[in-house]
């Protein structure tokens, strides 16, 4: 027999400790995330300052000539009609986190619940969302993006025409739930043979009720890694989208900015650009360093 | 005539990394700690000991696997005797030489046969490989050998089932394979990291009873590394019991099944379930192993050893290897005799009769 | 195995009919009817009237139980539906509103710049990455490896149009380099190309290495890999035979991935330096609101794509033995 076992069989084990209490040991001893996370929330700041009014709303009133350079007065310079760099840039800060938020948001209340229906109901249920998604992913992202900007374009919806930024997350949120629905689903699928679900289903549990409080509080996880990795995917699109003249209007986002900059750099003016990449830039990577620690913390693969 | 070992680990020590990557907390720690082994041709030395306490790294070392970093080797020599009776030092030996010697006069056999075997390779075009490799066939000759081999380890149709992925044996048929892999150049040492542990118990009992009939013909020493104790009593000559990374006994089986002296030893014996005294309950060692990242000062085994009771020497001096009785070893401050115990390498030539069962 | 492909060629067609559904229902049911736009705001009711008709917006959507009141049961199908339906799968998407052009004989020109630009683009990106990738493999742990990933990030974390501005302005503008814009078909647009196929590359490059160095990282820490050594293979052979082929599996699939991001990097690299291919059409079609043109080039591209995943799962059972069990 074996020596061995029979000595670790009866050796209580350390308590282990919650996964989450442990993933946020393990992301507060990441300095480098640590001090990530703390720029990911500074841009969340301004986005809620600008959004209250108190920073920015006055970024159409102009602060002096045309494509001054960057001075003491003007931070970051000015552009065509003499409007702060500096502002339309913090402007630009909320039109992102909202697009990105909102967008992530739909994709969830999308890819969460028909995921989870999926993989729980199985059968022709499951066929015919795995038929929806299979299709949506056949077909490449960006022109779905831009096939559903193109045409919310100048709709409106309950009476009131959609504002550029609506179409963005409009677009981008009713495009990209595939991944998380894939992921749910085949999370759901393995946690459904589990005992806990059965025990669940043997006293009686409703249906929507297993599912609500006890499956998706076992991926949610996986959901926060999924959220933050697509956050950084949404800015870089409003920014294309916005270039190509299907997002934001008449309102100043990063994206604007750079389409603007395009004409620009030729005339040696690339304040403009500069503040809108170096902002991007800045919180791609602070997110990109965040989702790392996230997943490194949260997926069980890389925990021993 | 004294005999000249086949091999002989001499004061070998492997460190890592603990992990722990905050500035002021990096260390190192020792996996294997100033290990000394011999194994002679035509013998069997089986290694026991808990999970983590460095045999799979011991038998790294001898063919220089261990992964650098973050292993590194921090002492030590391993002399091995090549075809031509000269000795060398397989840890100072080129990348070049070493490898005409990995899979050709040492091979060795892993405790994971279902991810040891390259999953998109045929069975078939991996065993080639070794032969390929070492000998001097051209790839008919090679396919043959190939075969043979397979045919050696008991697997049926040999010919055919060279062309078989992986995938499509079961973990049993994988070990087979694995072991076929490693026989196919007639290695004169081979390594075997628990080949059974992995295993269904009477597939086990097959592995072992294979290993031991090619072993026979072959004449080859074996290092069988295991947990089962049972294991080394049916195939060993010689025993070496390790804990966290050393030595703590060495003897022939003999010596050291008719009277085990560390505490450890007699711990492992105590938890073994043997016919005869079923009015027992099994007991076991109390405490986990040690993580190597914390190994307590002195005897690594104080905070779990039950014989004796809280006396200082034990917590703060390491007890070396000592030999208290003709060719048996041990480190432990309160054996009978340790005081007058002496500081010699382990070296055991014994080497059982055949079908001499204990 | 031919199992497997047999499946996986039998689900095709379901997806084709999954994207027409799709451009269905963006550019007729939620795109409606735009006559009064086109017409301009001066048009008569009859203009509105023909322009109706001939886009088939005065049909109702699935199916025309008018038209079979008045013309037999043959009239039942003369729907918004079947016409995008027959048009699509006869390749037949009409002309287009700016050009006059047949739709698809504008995508015919289009295709080939569009493939100088992407084809050079995504083997030069596939090549550099790996290569990259598997020295980081054979020099993990060092100081190299974490400057390489630090790039890496640096790189990911810059969006793809700030790498087009500026290395259009440094390169070309600044230091001249390159031509700045423009485009010539055969050998002589080489010189056009080389610049944007150079920034496609590099911007691409650091999310690639990074998948790619994952890749190899979790294979070379593989127990086969240790047999491999054990046996006395050497390391070269263990990092091209040995590693290279399981890893291929996943690139594999990352390869599909890429090929929208190309798609992505090409509109906007051909957007920026005058090339005529797929992108800059589409960049221009919406522009002018020919929904049309846009509403097949969906179409066909994802078609394309749809294909070009079935190609990779042809190579998948080609590579992993294993697949036939699935
Ligand atoms: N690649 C590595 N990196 C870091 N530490 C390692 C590595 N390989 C081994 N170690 C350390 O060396 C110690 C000994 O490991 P080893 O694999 O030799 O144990 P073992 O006795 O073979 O156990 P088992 O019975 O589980 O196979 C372990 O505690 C481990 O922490
Ligand atoms: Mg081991």
């Amino acid at each position: 027999m074996n020596a061995i076992t029979a000595t670790a069989a009866d050796i209580p084990e350390t308590p282990t400790r919650g996964l989450w209490a442990d993933a946020w040991r393990r992301v507060f001893r990441n300095r480098l995330a640590l001090f990530m996370s703390l720029i990911v929330l500074l841009y969340v700041l301004v986005a809620l300052f600008v959004a209250f009014g108190w920073l920015a709303n006055d970024w159409d009133q102009s602060v002096g000539g045309s494509y001054e350079p960057p001075s003491t007065t003007n931070m970051l310079g000015t552009d065509i009609f003499g409007l702060s760099v500096l502002r339309k840039t913090l402007y630009g800060t909320k039109i992102s986190m909202t697009v990105a938020l909102v967008a992530a948001l739909i994709s969830l209340a999308i890819g969460v619940p028909l995921g989870a229906m999926a993989g729980y109901f199985r059968g022709i249920v499951d066929e015919i969302i795995v038929w929806i998604y299979s299709t949506l992913s056949s077909i490449p992202g960006l022109l779905l993006v831009m096939a559903f900007a193109f045409v919310l374009k100048d709709k409106s919806l309950f009476g009131q025409p959609l504002r550029g930024i609506t179409v963005v997350y409009l677009a981008l949120g009713l495009t990209s739930w595939v991944g998380i629905c894939r992921l749910i689903r085949g999370e759901v699928i393995k946690h459904k043979q589990r005992d806990y679900v059965a025990a669940a289903r043997a006293y009686g549990c409703p249906r929507w009720r297993i599912i609500l409080l006890h499956l998706i509080p076992n991926v949610s996880h996986l959901i926060l890694i999924d959220f933050s990795l697509r956050f950084v995917g949404f800015i870089h699109a409003e920014v294309i989208l916005s270039f190509l003249g299907l997002g934001v209007k008449d309102e100043p986002s990063w994206g604007v900015m750079i389409d603007d900059a395009r004409l620009e750099l030729s005339r040696d003016v690339w304040w403009q650009m500069a503040a809108a990449t170096a902002a991007i830039f800045v919180v791609s990577l602070a997110l990109n360093i965040v989702s790392d620690a996230l997943r490194d913390a949260l997926d069980p693969k890389l925990r021993e | 005539m004294i005999e000249t070992p086949l091999i002989e680990i001499e004061d070998l020590a492997i460190s890592f990394p603990t992990g722990d990557d905050r500035p002021g907390h990096r260390r190192r720690v020792r996996a294997v700690h100033n290990l000394n082994l011999s194994i002679y041709k035509k013998q069997t030395v089986g290694v026991v000991g808990e999970s983590g306490c460095g045999k799979s790294v011991t038998a790294l070392s001898i063919l220089k696997l261990v992964p650098q970093p973050p292993g590194k080797y921090e002492s030590g020599q391993i002399i091995w005797q090549d075809d031509a009776g000269q000795n060398c030092n397989l840890l100072q030996m080129t990348e070049k030489q070493i490898r005409a010697i990995r899979g050709n006069e040492i091979a060795m056999i892993f405790q994971e046969p279902m991810t040891s075997l390259n999953p998109v390779y045929t069975i078939g075009d991996q065993i080639m490989e070794a032969i390929l490799l070492h000998q001097n066939v051209d790839r008919r000759q090679a396919i043959q050998i190939a075969a043979d081999a397979l045919d050696d380890v008991g697997i049926a149709d040999a010919v055919s089932r060279l062309k078989e992925y992986p995938h499509q044996l079961s973990g049993g048929m994988r070990q087979r394979v694995m072991i076929a892999m490693a026989l196919a150049c007639q290695p004169r040492l081979l390594l075997a990291d628990e080949p059974t542990t992995a295993l269904d118990v009477t597939i086990q009992a097959q592995i072992l009873e294979l290993l031991r009939e090619l072993q026979d013909k072959r004449g080859m020493a074996v290092m069988l590394i295991t947990h089962d104790l049972g294991v080394v009593a049916e195939n060993a000559d010689v025993v070496a019991v390790m804990y966290a990374g050393r030595i703590v006994e060495y003897g022939s089986v003999h010596a050291v099944f008719a009277q085990p002296l560390h505490p450890y030893t007699q711990g492992l014996f105590n938890s073994m379930p043997r016919l005869g005294n079923q009015n027992h309950r099994l007991s076991t060692i109390p405490g986990n192993v040690p993580n190597p990242a914390n190994f307590p000062p002195g005897c690594p085994f104080h905070p779990r050893c039950e014989t004796v009771d809280a006396d200082p020497k034990c917590s703060s001096d390491d007890p070396p290897l000592l030999e208290v009785q003709e060719e048996h070893w041990v480190a432990c401050w309160h054996t009978p005799g340790y005081n007058t115990g002496r500081q010699t390498r382990p070296k055991v030539e014994y080497r059982r009769e055949e079908a001499e069962v204990i | 195995m031919w199992n497997y492909v047999v499946r996986r060629l039998l689900y095709t067609p379901l997806i084709v009919i999954g994207v027409l559904l799709v451009t269905f229902l963006l550019f007729v049911v939620v795109q409606g009817d735009l006559s009064t736009e086109i017409a301009g705001r001066s048009a008569s009711a009859e203009t509105i009237a023909e322009i109706r008709a001939e886009y088939g917006w005065d049909k109702p959507l699935f199916i025309n139980i008018e038209g079979m009141k008045q013309h037999g049961i043959e009239a039942l199908f003369d729907s918004q539906f079947v016409k995008h339906f027959v048009d699509t799968v006869t390749f037949d998407f009409g002309r287009s509103r700016a050009s006059k052009q047949r739709i698809s004989e504008l995508l015919w020109d289009g295709a080939g710049p569009s493939l100088c630009l992407t084809l050079p683009m995504f083997v030069g990106l596939l090549s550099t990455s790996l290569s990259i990738a598997l020295i980081i493999a054979f020099a993990r742990g060092t100081i190299w490896d974490t400057i390489l990933v630090v790039i890496c990030v640096l790189g990911m974390s810059l969006p793809s149009l700030a790498f087009i501005l500026l290395g259009q302005y440094f390169l070309a503008y600044k230091l001249g380099w390159f031509p700045i814009f423009g485009y010539e078909p055969g050998w002589s647009g080489a010189k056009f190309l080389t610049l944007p196929v150079l920034i496609g590359i590099i911007a691409g490059l650091g999310s690639d290495v990074r998948f790619y160095r994952t890749v190899m990282l979790d294979e070379i820490r593989a127990d086969y890999i240790r047999t491999a050594y054990a046996k006395g293979v050497s390391t070269r052979r263990v990092l091209f035979v040995h590693l290279l082929k399981n890893a291929l599996i996943p690139v594999i699939t990352s390869v599909v991935l890429a090929i929208p991001f190309l798609f992505l990097g090409s509109l906007l690299l051909e957007r920026f330096f005058g090339i005529p291919g797929l992108g800059y059409m589409m960049i221009e079609a919406i522009g002018n609101r020919d929904f049309k043109v846009i509403s097949a080039m969906t179409f066909i591209i994802s078609v394309l794509f749809v294909f070009g995943n079935l190609a990779t799962d042809i190579c998948y059972a080609l590579v992993d033995p294993r697949i036939s069990l699935h």
